[in-house]
């Protein structure tokens, strides 16, 4: 994710505020794109282990 | 000639017998691989359907997670938007600042990768010159 554009030469006070809201908000974006794909990667990872077929058994070798 | 005859009857419904036997054997070992055969394809196709299921599964619980995602990113820029707007109204906002003062934040964000791109740094320190914070703000190539 781009950072806030760099603020300017004569920026006032107000504009780094905005400027610190802005990143801040990005930060908070960014953060949430990671909690959202170690979601949906936990998540396969738990339909994939409930669709496994599992170990034949014991006795499969008995099997004509 | 009775017991010859006999004998020879004897041998051959053994030979039957036999004959019987393997056949019947035969028989069911083909009967058995080809059920052992309907078996596997069997539990190759339910595993496939398995598969299929996670995957949809999986890729609907994924939609749903970046749809939410695309909500929360909504979210947060409407609050910077009224979060801007009440410093923009707020007393002191237009304050300027001492120009030596900007010169100094805007050089410490140059020493961070994510501005490395941007023109003024790129003056500042040079193309992938991969700097590295200084607290100082102070850089040996920056102009003076």
């Amino acid at each position: 994710m781009a950072p806030t554009p760099l603020p300017q030469t004569d920026a006032t006070a107000g504009a780094l505020w905005i400027a610190l809201d802005d990143q801040t908000a990005r930060l908070d974006q960014a953060n949430g794109r990671v909690e959202d794909v170690l979601e949906i990667e936990q998540r396969c990872e738990a339909e994939q282990a409930k669709a496994g077929t599992g170990k034949p058994g014991l006795l499969a070798w008995l099997k004509f | 000639m009775l017991s010859l005859l006999l004998s020879q009857w004897r041998l051959c419904a053994w030979a039957g017998l036999a004959a019987v036997i393997t056949v019947l054997a035969g028989l069911w070992r083909l009967e058995a691989g080809r059920a052992a055969h309907l078996q596997s394809a069997l539990q190759a196709a339910q595993a496939a359907q398995a598969t299929a299921q996670a995957q949809a599964a999986a890729a609907t619980a994924a939609g749903a997670t970046v749809a939410a995602g695309a909500a929360r990113d909504a979210a947060t820029r409407d609050t910077h938007t009224e979060n801007e707007h009440a410093i923009q109204s707020a007393p002191g906002s237009g304050q300027g600042l001492d120009s030596a003062l900007n010169d100094a934040g805007r050089r410490g964000l140059c020493n961070f990768h994510a501005y490395q791109s941007d023109p003024f740094c790129v003056q500042l320190h040079g193309p992938g010159s991969g700097q590295r914070p200084d607290a100082s703000g102070a850089d040996a190539s920056a102009p003076d």
